[in-house]
């Protein structure tokens, strides 16, 4: 086909189908964004954790890393004093709250001569006053800040910098600015010493940054080094940490992708729909071409063309629309829409050209795949039949019920294959092929329940039933797109709707004291100190507190970490962490009785009755996994240890938090004013009772979803605009008809009814499919891919209302669209439409 | 002595503690080997200085290598074991006419058993792989640096030289600006030295200065000029002197050992005279390179072996000076070598 | 039984199409209006059907004063007294013929059974019993337009219009056509008008006027 000719029948189809073409664009336009944009958000944070770890590690070649809450800084010595060590570099690194209680900091406590041999920018500063050489940086009360840092937190050299410490608030002198370690994020430098005595954590480390002699053999020098750490405490390269990000990451970034893929899903059909029906309505056309000499595959050719276009511009729209809301989102919001997995500064924008490239083909292909489904019974075409012909039907819709039962046996049993390194891939898998059974029985399923809708003598029931009958194919493809959309929509609010009951019935179960105080609500450099814990206990009205330590470590031979929770363990705790079996059972021989989350049994593959180590506190502590429990909140693993175990193996007395209980019968409000004081004790600790933090939790919930919600009503407005401009386009092909309808005396109004009752059974026909679909896509989402990609357990939940609201919204709007539709092709006086040739 | 350190103390001095919480130089001083050859942590400042020549097959090379210790008192509450209680630094510098200028590398630690320490003893003093470490009654000096490697022995060939009354050293007016002081001249030195990848064997003389003080700085000096000379026969020469602003002598002392006897001069008696400057196109710093040095009404003219013995440590240290290596010709065709230290050229220095 | 009077009709412009137009048609009589193309007989027929206005005069059907009705009660009372019959057969293809046939009795709200019937009896009357199942598509072009002929005439109208009925068929078809035309308006006892510029079709007829010259009078 030649370009000249290719551009004239270009020419035709785009003039004619200009806003269904727009929308089809946009659909493709809407998923490819989505993807770029989450990549391109993802793939900045990375970036910005590569290039952070890169910097502040400089020459460092391996690191040493232990428990969330340190370890023992002994073993600097043990790990420095080694030949196949040139270099090492203790660190001290906590996320302190700032004293004005905006947000929270993070403090490297560094031994600076040792932290410049790997990294020169820690000594290289801009001082407040120049030429004292290295000594002030020993000097306790000075801090030495990163520009970003000093930007934050509007300190400039000479300033003073407030924090909070678990001693009580931290006042550093601003000695100077650390230029060279700009990229390395907001930091607040000062000596490890220091540190280590301004927030309480004398004899504690978290990190050594090695530089490798070159002289000895790299197995045998990690072999050695290795050999002197305590338990819990590994060793690994500084690129690690965005990896470990990344995996950290990989579920959130999945589903988002996931969803990402839907709205394309979705593009797709749209651009079959539109040019299916174009291709209807240009059958003579083509069939004329045909006839005149066009080959078959010049039809298709240009057909896949037309689609490619689409593709293309979809694609080219999504990936501009997609960096820029990405680059918006990363000033707004940061790197994750506020999910809390990144804490960078969101300074890095870092597009992955080659992601986005694919990510854009992959909308390309989405389009030409639809609309070479098209071509394919175009490319059947009778010339002779269709010149002649006026059907507007789309090429003939295939099928009975055997291919989407297959789809659906098969989409079934993809549901119970394994995930491939924490991907639900058999999950997703499973989804697609119940999407796509579901639309291959949008066909069949539309002509059983037509064929019995019985016959009645409502005129416009009839004609619309007749109607409807009549042209299978349309039928199909407008509903299919319903269908999708609805299912997807119905599923991620079933879905959601499933958590968040589970959400809240856990949280009930969990909060089962009266009061909560939390120490560092942001950051984590802020304890309760015995002394507090005691002090609160001491309160009149208080029956009793909890104390809860958490720890988070990584166990040996385990790819990411594991948070153990420590606290007072009774039958009703476990009861309301939903554990099993919720009793403690009496303890066998030394070892220590045991939770272990349903992420830790997925994760670590631990279960009721086995014996596991964990390395606590630089030693191997026995535990004896007693049952398993239910954790809404740490996706990587949880085990619940009883407080006095965790103290008698580590010795930390500190706490994180505090549950307390009120006793029965006292003035709650002034027990929790008197528990205020004590608490108020300590900076920047909160307090808050139970309700408070249940009504927190599920408001963090639901802003958490809130973008999923926009995303899907987004799809479902694209997919009923779809379905209006199909009959839009319906409509005009039959205004001949209607003109005649008006001769034999209906009125206006009358034509416009039928039209919204043809949309109303299209939408009622994909309503109910796509609920069905939805239903089955949820069970799925729920037990599959939340289940392995989350590692949560839950129960189903159905949304009646919301679902009734949905089906009776995509129906109503879908007659609604059709009746516009019919409006504006009543519009034509009906004398003119039944001498219209056309 | 080595009055760059005092700019270190200085510094720390203006960080923190009060005076009385280090063990002051008393008169009546009495050293006590080998404790003293030891680190003498009670007080602020202390500082073992060996610079010297060797002969090598590519030719003549000057050496320093100095381990310098600092007590921060500030630190003395914190229980961390990284309180920075003793802070220790390391300069290393290789003279090298074919090079033109320093070669020299610095190391800085705070002292943290078993990394890096300076020992009560005996001479034991390391950062990581720097050290300095008295076996046997010689010193061994193994220095790893950028660059350079210095593998050396220093061997005494004459008794301890102590300076000052007896090893009290008085650097001020006041009684109470004094450091314990004494000298090793004379050092047989042998051992190899690593430049640009290639091992000389090296053999010649050094000179060690072993000094510690609570309390030396006169409050108007700007900068000192120090000389340590050993002489052809066995000599030895010691001489330094403090400037303030105006370019005048603040105080000054000088140590001659010559023919088994040793000589101590009193201010007066010791006078440092210019004879050429060099203007560093680094910094542009002019240094006054060639002296003559006058003791007891003998002078002494101090030639460089090169111009360009600039060391510029203000990165870390925040110190910049002229530590050279130079020859000396003194009364009567009386010839020796040794080292030549100016500081406080660069302007005056901020504390 | 149709009665129009005083009828007058301009071109939007303002240039006459047609005044004083005075037609009266009994029922069972069948009358055709002769005229060149332009000349006024489509829009006098539209009025006539209360699809379009007239500038002065009144069309009166039986007792009903059409030119006095509104829209929606045009399109009731065209639903219950009006047959038509289009040069494009214009049958609706997604229904069957005996449906296309039945449409006006289905849209008078005539219960299934009577319908049944009744276009059965339609059918027959047009030479096409037994044609009911078929789709449009499937017929010839004659057959498709005694459909029309059937379906203009199964609710029993006041009013048969035809607008160029045989303008699509050869001459053998278009003779069958005017025959079931005339044999169904003589059945119903409807007024039947014949707009054509064909005198052939015309002499089916068993009255002939020619609209010319603005006005309407004998052939």
């Amino acid at each position: 086909m030649s370009a000249a000719l290719a551009a004239t029948l270009l020419r035709g189809s785009l003039s004619g189908n200009r806003w269904r073409s727009l929308l089809a664009a946009a659909c493709i336009a809407l998923g490819v964004a989505l993807a770029g944009a989450v990549h391109t958000l993802h793939a900045s944070a990375l970036d910005e954790i590569d290039q952070a770890a890169r910097v502040l590690a400089g020459a460092a070649d391996w690191q040493v890393e232990g428990p969330r809450n340190g370890f023992d800084d002994a073993a600097y010595a043990a790990v420095a004093s080694l030949p196949a060590v040139a270099v090492a570099s203790p660190v001290l690194e906590l996320d302190a709250p700032l004293a004005s209680g905006e947000g929270t900091v993070r403090v490297l406590g560094i031994d600076p001569f040792r932290a410049a041999r790997l990294q020169p920018g820690f000594l290289a500063g801009e001082g407040a006053r120049g030429g004292e050489g290295a000594t002030v940086r020993l000097d306790a009360g000075a801090a030495w800040l990163t520009p970003a840092a000093a930007a934050r937190l509007s300190a400039r050299p000479g300033g003073t910098l407030r924090l909070r410490g678990p001693l009580g608030e931290v006042r550093l002198a601003v000695a100077g600015l650390l230029p060279a370690l700009d990229t390395g994020g907001p930091l607040v430098v000062m000596d490890i010493a220091a540190a280590q005595l301004a927030f309480g954590r004398v004899g504690v480390i978290h990190r050594i940054d090695l530089r490798l002699a070159p002289s000895v053999p790299r197995e045998a020098a990690l072999r050695a080094i290795a050999a002197r750490l305590p338990p819990g405490v590994t060793l690994r390269r500084p690129g690690d940490e965005a990896l470990r990000t990344a995996g950290l990451t990989r579920a959130y970034r999945v589903n988002l992708t996931a969803l990402a893929l839907m709205a394309l899903f979705t593009g797709g059909f749209l651009v079959f729909s539109t040019l299916a029906l174009q291709a209807a309505r240009r059958r003579r056309e083509f069939a004329l071409l045909r006839a005149l000499g066009l080959t078959a595959g010049g039809v298709r050719a240009f057909l896949a063309m037309e689609g490619a276009l689409l593709g293309v511009a979809g694609a080219l729209a999504g990936t501009a629309l997609g960096l820029a809301a990405s680059r918006a989102m990363l000033e707004r919001f940061g790197y994750d829409l506020g999910a809390g997995f990144f804490a960078g500064s969101g300074r890095v924008f870092a597009p992955d050209a080659a992601a986005l490239a694919l990510i854009g083909g992959l909308g390309v292909a989405t389009a030409v795949a639809a609309a070479l489904a098209v071509t394919r019974p175009l490319s059947r075409l009778d010339v002779a039949q269709a010149l002649k012909d006026r059907q507007v039907d789309l090429p003939a819709a295939p099928g009975g019920w055997a291919a989407p039962l297959a789809l659906a046996a098969a989409a079934t049993a993809a549901a119970w294959l394994p995930p491939a390194g924490e991907i639900p891939v058999g999950g997703y898998l499973s989804i697609g092929l119940a999407l796509a059974a579901a639309v291959l029985a949008v066909a069949p399923a539309s002509r059983a329940l037509l064929e019995r809708v019985p016959a009645r003598d409502r005129p416009l029931g009839t004609l619309a039933l007749a109607q409807v009958r009549s042209l299978p194919g349309h039928l199909a493809a407008m509903v299919s797109g319903i269908v999708v959309s609805v299912a997807l929509t119905a599923a991620m609010a079933i879905m959601v709707h499933s958590f968040r009951l589970s959400l809240d019935g856990w949280l009930a179960g969990v909060l089962e004291a009266d009061l909560f105080a939390r120490a560092s609500p942001r950051g984590d450099a802020v304890v309760f100190t015995p002394a507090v814990q005691q002090g609160l206990a001491a309160v009149p009205g208080v029956a009793r507190v909890d104390p809860i330590r958490f720890e988070r470590l990584t166990p040996e031979g385990a790819a990411g970490p594991l948070t153990v929770i420590a606290r007072p363990v009774t039958p009703a705790l476990l009861r309301g962490f939903q554990a099993q079996p919720a009793e403690v059972p009496p303890r066998a021989g030394d070892a220590v009785n045991a939770w272990v989350s349903e992420a830790a049994v997925d994760l670590l593959g631990w279960k009721a009755g086995d014996e596991v180590t964990l390395p606590l506190a630089g030693r191997r502590a026995r535990l004896h996994v007693a049952g398993t429990f239910r954790d809404y909140s740490r996706t990587w693993g949880a085990v619940l240890l009883d407080l006095a175990d965790y103290r008698r193996i580590t010795g930390d007395a500190l706490a994180n938090d505090i549950a307390v209980h009120l006793a029965p019968g006292v003035d709650a409000a002034a027990v929790a004013a008197a528990v205020g004081r004590v608490v108020a004790g300590v900076p920047g600790a909160e307090l808050h009772d139970a309700s408070f933090i249940h009504a927190r939790a599920l408001r963090i919930f639901d802003r958490t979803f809130a973008a999923t919600y926009a995303l899907e009503a987004a799809a479902i407005l694209i997919a009923l605009a779809g379905v209006t401009s199909s009959f839009a386009a319906l409509a005009w092909s039959r205004r001949r008809e209607f003109g005649v309808l008006r001769h034999l005396g209906l009125t206006r109004g009358e034509v416009i009814r039928l039209l919204a009752l043809e949309g109303g059974a299209a939408g009622l026909l994909g309503a109910g499919l796509g609920l069905a679909a939805g239903a089955a896509v949820s069970v799925v989402l729920v037990h599959v891919v939340n289940r392995q990609s989350f590692h949560w357990g839950m129960a189903i939940h159905w949304p009646a209302a919301a679902l009734s609201v949905l089906a009776a919204a995509v129906v109503a709007l879908c007659a609604l669209g059709a009746s516009a539709a019919g409006r504006a092709a009543v519009a034509r006086e009906a004398v003119h439409a039944v001498k219209d040739d056309a | 002595m080595r009055r760059r350190a005092l700019l270190l103390a200085a510094a720390l001095l203006a960080l923190a503690a009060r005076a009385g919480d280090y063990a002051p130089v008393l008169p009546g001083l009495k050293l006590d080997f080998p404790a003293d050859y030891g680190a003498h942590p009670a007080h602020r400042i202390e500082w073992w200085y060996a610079t010297g020549l060797l002969d090598t097959a590519r030719g003549p090379l000057g050496f320093q290598v100095t381990f310098f210790r600092l007590r921060n008192a500030a630190a003395d509450a914190n229980p961390s074991r990284f309180a920075p209680r003793q802070l220790l630094f390391a300069h290393a510098a290789i003279a090298d006419p074919a090079f033109g200028r320093l070669r020299h590398d610095q190391r800085i630690a705070r002292a943290f058993a078993p990394l890096a320490e300076a020992r009560e003893a005996d001479t034991d003093v390391f950062i990581d792989d720097w050290s300095l470490k008295r076996v046997d009654g010689r010193y061994r000096a193994s220095i790893p640096g950028e660059g350079f490697t210095l593998d050396l022995a220093l061997a005494p060939t004459q008794p301890v030289l102590a300076q000052g009354e007896a090893g009290y050293s008085r650097k001020g007016p006041r009684p109470s600006q004094a450091s314990g002081y004494y000298s090793e001249p004379q050092l047989a030195v042998s051992g190899t030295v690593t430049v640009d990848g290639r091992v000389l064997e090296a053999r010649g003389t050094a000179w060690l200065d072993h000094e510690w003080s609570s309390e030396l700085l006169a409050q108007d000096a700007v900068g000192w000029d120090w000389t340590g000379v050993n002489l052809d026969g066995g000599g030895a020469l010691m001489a330094f002197r403090l400037r303030d602003a105006a370019g005048g002598t603040l105080w000054a002392s000088a140590t001659l050992r010559e023919g088994g006897r040793t000589r101590t001069f009193a201010p007066g008696e010791v006078k440092f005279i210019p004879r050429r400057t060099w203007r560093s196109p680094r910094t542009g710093t002019a240094w006054p390179v060639a002296m003559t040095v006058e003791v007891g009404g003998r002078a002494w003219t101090l030639a460089p072996l090169l111009d360009d013995q600039e060391l510029d440590a203000r990165a870390t240290t925040g110190t910049l000076y002229w530590e050279g290596a130079v020859s000396a010709s003194g009364p009567g065709g009386a010839r020796g070598r040794g080292y030549l230290e100016l500081t406080g050229y660069a302007g005056r220095l901020r504390f | 039984m149709l009665a129009v009077r005083g009828l007058a009709k301009s071109w939007p412009g303002g240039d006459a199409l047609f005044a004083q137009v005075d037609l009266a048609v009994a029922a069972g009589e069948l009358v055709a209006i002769l005229g060149e193309s332009g000349a006024g007989k489509s829009t006098l027929l539209n009025i006539v059907a209360g699809l379009d206005r007239a500038d002065a005069g009144t069309v009166e059907v039986g007792d009903t004063r059409v030119s006095a009705l509104d829209e929606d009660g045009l399109a009731r009372w065209r639903r219950r007294h009006v047959g038509f019959v289009f040069q494009a057969f214009h049958l609706l293809p997604y229904l069957s013929v005996a449906e296309n046939a039945g449409l006006p009795l289905l849209l008078n709200g005539v219960p299934a059974a009577e319908r049944r019937e009744r276009v059965q009896a339609a059918l027959a009357s047009v030479g096409l019993a037994g044609r009911g199942d078929r789709r449009p598509a499937s017929l010839s072009g004659g057959e498709m337009q005694r459909v029309a002929v059937a379906r203009a005439v199964v609710h029993r109208p006041a009013l048969v219009l035809a607008d160029e009925p045989t303008g699509n068929l050869d001459e053998t078809n278009a003779a069958a056509t005017l025959e079931a035309l005339r044999a169904a308006v003589k059945r119903e006892g409807a007024a039947g008008v014949l707009v054509t510029h064909s005198p052939v079709a015309a002499a089916a007829a068993d009255r002939v006027l020619r609209l010319a010259g603005r006005r309407l009078a004998p052939a």
